[in-house]
């Protein structure tokens, strides 16, 4: 009974992204294959069907392929990975479909083993992407990072809704970064390619008594001692930045390097 | 003590025809602003305006008393307080005894101070510096996006790049990486673009054809552009799009009325068999195809709705004819609405296919108007489109083969994506 009972809370609930919740399902009209759909599982993805005709095929409701159609991305802060099929578990990810589908519907079809636990941010992981759970939209608490549908990245707001299964990215910080892109970044040949806690790209250069570190933009970079011990936390701004260390060894985004 | 000045000044007179920015770069650090030093007894220099790469200078000179014969400025980015000669670069401005001076610099260097002086030399060959002006041009990263896979086939595919924003740094080189995991990198297949478009409808636009990929089957794809800022190079990554191959085309053909001679048939099946291959790979089209012998055909030809004929000219028994007629059953120059794309192509998929397919980003296609029936380039009308010497783009490179045949089959799946009506 109390089931049902979700399950209708669930039925009533509309996305701003043009997805739409009922019973045990999520509805995206219209794919956006450049975008990509911030979600709360509200169980096990079991499968996703889509409707409409791409590549002179046409798909009635057919199951599509994980792996092939589509893939999800977790938040692993500071970087987005891509996921494997056996982890589409309850929780929040980044649902990404080929550019095939695009303006096809989609229906996402989940279990009923509803974890709605969310990770809270800490000094180590000051970003964490979290759901409502809610069948209605809410309003987070101060500062958050909401998926814009336009410019298909992360940018920071506040007393903004969120609808119902939309995943966003919360933070405890008190400044937070403008924008989060869905990225890895790149690879740089001949500079040490490094991370800021945000995942902006940062290029590292060892110097005596310090680092330059070149930023994309402006973020935030922690640097430990080779104990673990926080050495500094350093606000970055875009260009090159001069940081002042002691001699020794030091890890910054799990890439160590020497001040003589 | 003039003469000495005169003979300084008479060097690097001389010297002025082979100044170059040869100044090592400076390791000074400090922020964007520009500072200025105002001693303007004499002369006062100032920056007037900064377009990236060029930089405008003024200088006021208060000739009082004074008679000045030459005025310039003087500039280096190792010396903070830049003089004629050196590692300095000075440049001469006129004769004509005008108290304001101006002129352009360009910069070679980014995220690095540039100092600036001005000065005025005296008919008593005494050569007076004024104060000193300082600037930094910040460096702007490219800015690249991976654009949307809209022409991708069984085992083939164009995928797209294009440049928000080139940035103020040297661009070395761009193009397209894929891989099957997520997030590909140059480690990864990738093949470098050649241009970039120069029109207005498709500037910055750049991609890759990637041929021989497995039919129905994920890819990532990424756009990639290598810089260089002050001497260091480095590589960016646009953002990870995902594609699928396709399950390819549905074409099959059967024989209508056959020739009689076993060795025409077979060079007609062959030709047949052959564009099938091209048609079912490298487009996702179906089509249902009747093939006829009849002798009263000059050439070949073949309708809309499939109707084939091949005639007795065994030159024309030939793949890239059969390919050339298949395209027709598909609606070049059939379709009720052929002459409404315009000349040239007014569609995005088929003109960025072609250009890519030929690696010229200024090619577009033509054919589709009022009482023409055919396409071009890429469209076989012609045997030596293929064979002898082949198909050349505007930059001389010339393509032949079977890679042609793949252009037509890509070329004819780029129409019909772009809304070209089939007869099913």
């Amino acid at each position: 009974m109390k089931k049902s009972l979700l399950y209708i809370l669930i039925a009533i609930t509309v996305l701003s992204l043009p997805v739409s919740v009922k019973a045990g399902t999520k509805s995206i009209s219209s794919l956006n294959s450049s975008q990509l759909y911030p979600l709360w599982f509200p169980g096990t993805l079991n499968y996703i069907r889509v409707t409409g005709t791409t590549d002179r095929r046409t798909y009635s409701s057919e199951k599509i392929t994980y792996g092939i159609d589509y893939v999800v991305l977790k938040y692993n802060y500071p970087r987005f990975n891509y996921v494997d099929s056996t982890e589409l578990k309850s929780g929040c990810y980044l649902v990404q479909f080929v550019d095939n589908f695009n303006g096809l519907t989609a229906a996402l079809w989940f279990g009923t083993d509803a974890d709605s636990t969310m990770e809270t941010p800490t000094a180590e992981k000051p970003y964490v992407l979290v759901g409502n759970t809610s069948s209605n939209p809410i309003t987070p608490e101060g500062k958050f990072l909401k998926y814009s549908t336009t410019d298909y990245k992360f940018l920071a707001t506040s007393g903004e809704t969120v609808s119902a299964y939309e995943a966003y990215i919360t933070t405890n910080v008190s400044n937070p970064v403008s924008q989060i892109v869905v990225s890895d970044g790149g690879i740089t040949n001949g500079i040490r390619r490094i991370y800021g806690t945000d995942g902006t790209r940062l290029s590292i250069c060892t110097s005596s008594g310090g680092v330059t570190i070149y930023s994309a933009a402006k973020t935030l970079l922690t640097i430990y001692s080779v104990n673990g011990q926080t050495a500094k936390t350093v606000e970055l701004t875009e260009g090159p930045n001069t940081i002042r260390l002691p001699r020794g060894l030091y890890i910054a985004d799990g890439k160590k390097f020497i001040v003589k | 003590m003039r003469k000495i000045y005169f003979a300084f000044v008479t060097i690097a007179l001389f010297a002025i025809a082979g100044c170059s920015q040869s100044d090592e770069l400076s390791t000074d650090g400090g922020t964007s602003t520009r500072t200025i030093k105002y001693d303007n007894s004499i002369i006062h220099v100032t920056v007037d305006s900064i377009v990236s790469p060029t930089v405008t200078l003024r200088a006021f000179v208060k000739s009082e008393g004074l008679t000045i014969n030459k005025r310039g400025f003087v500039w280096s980015i190792k010396n903070k307080t830049p003089a004629i000669g050196g590692k300095s670069v000075f440049r001469l401005l006129d004769f004509t005894g005008k108290d304001t001076i101006s002129n352009t610099l360009n910069t070679t260097y980014v995220d690095t101070y540039y100092y600036v002086r001005g000065y005025a030399i005296t008919n008593t060959a005494d050569t007076i510096y004024s104060d000193i002006d300082s600037f930094m041009i910040s460096s702007i990263k490219p800015q690249i996006e991976t654009m949307p896979v809209t022409n991708r086939v069984r085992i083939a595919a164009i995928l797209l790049g294009r440049f928000i924003n080139q940035g103020n740094v040297t661009i070395n080189g761009f193009g397209i990486c894929i891989n099957r995991k997520g997030y590909p990198t140059m480690s990864d297949q990738y093949i470098a673009a050649i241009d970039t478009a120069s029109d207005t409808n498709y500037k910055g636009q750049f991609g890759a054809f990637f041929d021989n990929l497995t039919a129905n089957t994920m890819y990532h794809v990424r756009a990639y552009c290598i810089y260089t800022v002050n001497n260091q190079k480095d590589t960016i990554y646009a953002n990870d799009r995902i594609f699928k191959t396709t399950f390819g085309g549905d074409v099959r053909w059967t024989w209508g009325d056959r020739s009689g001679d076993a060795t025409v048939d077979a060079r007609i099946t062959q030709a047949m068999d052959s564009a099938l291959y091209y048609y079912n790979n490298y487009s996702n089209l179906y089509h249902r195809v009747t093939v006829n012998y009849n002798s009263g055909v000059p050439t070949a030809d073949c309708t809309l709705s499939g109707w084939m004929r091949f005639g007795a000219v065994a030159t024309y028994q030939w793949v890239g004819t059969a390919q050339h007629e298949m395209s027709h059953a598909m609606g070049v120059g059939t379709a009720w609405n052929w002459s409404s794309f315009g000349d040239p192509w007014s569609k995005p998929i088929a003109t960025q296919s072609i250009r890519v397919l030929l690696k010229d980003m200024t090619q577009n296609i033509h054919g589709a108007y009022s009482g023409q029936i055919h396409f071009w380039p890429g469209g076989i009308n012609y045997r030596n489109e293929v064979e002898n010497p082949g198909t050349s783009n505007t930059k001389g490179v010339v393509f032949s083969g079977v890679y042609m045949l793949k252009v037509n089959a890509m070329m004819c799946n780029a129409l019909r994506e772009d809304g070209l009506a089939s007869y099913y």
